[in-house]
């Protein structure tokens, strides 16, 4: 099924929105991230802690399951298709990839606030929440989105093995 | 009137780059299977170290949620941020 070219260039609006608003988000959560790691001061630590989990289930867990299912739609609905490109499996990979670790990690993060979130007078040792984890993530997931963000710009030339065979299909002539 | 259009050699490599941008528009080619690009190994080495480097740390004991956990049991280890907002010597 292909697109036609106005619902094309709406969905491929969609998806840089999500793709590069997901990359600022990132960017937004490592500040976040490295303020509760360095943080000596116990309350900032907390506030610190409970913004990330909001951060995280409010902004980049819908933006990166927008960035996913518009790039999707965007591959199955154009000539580009979704496995005949090395660029655009590559990238797929690595947005499956990433999501499915953000997945995971929101619940370890809803966790952490819930700790965050416990009453000050509660005997609780916060040092769980300075955790390096959070900055190697995002440090993680910034790399890995510019390199998807580069990948989508520069489209490197390279078909895939089923890609080369459905523009052979496609050039031979019909009889 | 006639309007001219004036295709100077820069404008007409940028026509040619954008055009082979586009799937289909690339000269035809041979019947053999093209082989899989430099850009694309280096990905995938890439993509198995880092593959393995989980397989290491989840073989390690670095589950996620570790530190939750040891955050909610108060087995963290010792540290000197108290719930009191201050951070102790």
């Amino acid at each position: 099924m292909t697109m036609t070219p106005r619902l094309r260039k709406l969905v491929l609006t969609g998806h840089v929105t999500a793709s590069v608003g997901w990359l600022g988000a990132v960017v937004c959560f490592l500040a976040l991230a490295l303020a509760a790691f360095t943080s000596p001061d116990a309350q900032r630590l907390r506030a610190v802690t409970l913004a990330m989990d909001l951060t995280c289930r409010a902004v980049l867990v819908p933006l990166s399951l927008a960035s996913l299912v518009t790039g999707l739609a965007q591959s199955l609905g154009t000539r580009w298709g979704l496995f005949r490109h090395y660029w655009i499996v590559v990238k797929l990979a690595m947005n499956v990839f990433a999501t499915i670790i953000l997945l995971i990690y929101s619940t370890s993060l809803a966790q952490l606030a819930g700790v965050a979130a416990q009453a000050p007078s509660a005997n609780v040792d916060l040092g769980g929440l300075r955790s390096p984890s959070s900055v190697i993530h995002a440090g993680g997931a910034l790399v890995l989105l510019f390199v998807a963000v580069t990948l989508s710009v520069y489209k490197p030339r390279g078909l895939t093995r089923y890609g080369a065979r459905k523009r052979r299909e496609e050039q031979r002539p019909t009889s | 009137m006639y309007r001219h259009v004036v295709l100077t050699r820069d404008s007409l490599y940028r026509k040619l780059s954008t055009m082979s941008e586009i799937p289909g528009s690339q000269p035809d080619e041979p019947d053999h299977d093209p082989p899989t690009p430099r850009w694309v190994k280096a990905f995938a080495l890439v993509a198995l170290a880092v593959g393995a480097l989980i397989v290491v740390l989840l073989a390690t004991g670095h589950r996620p949620g570790r530190h939750t956990r040891a955050a909610q049991d108060g087995t963290a280890p010792p540290s000197s941020i108290t719930t009191h907002g201050s951070h102790q010597p």
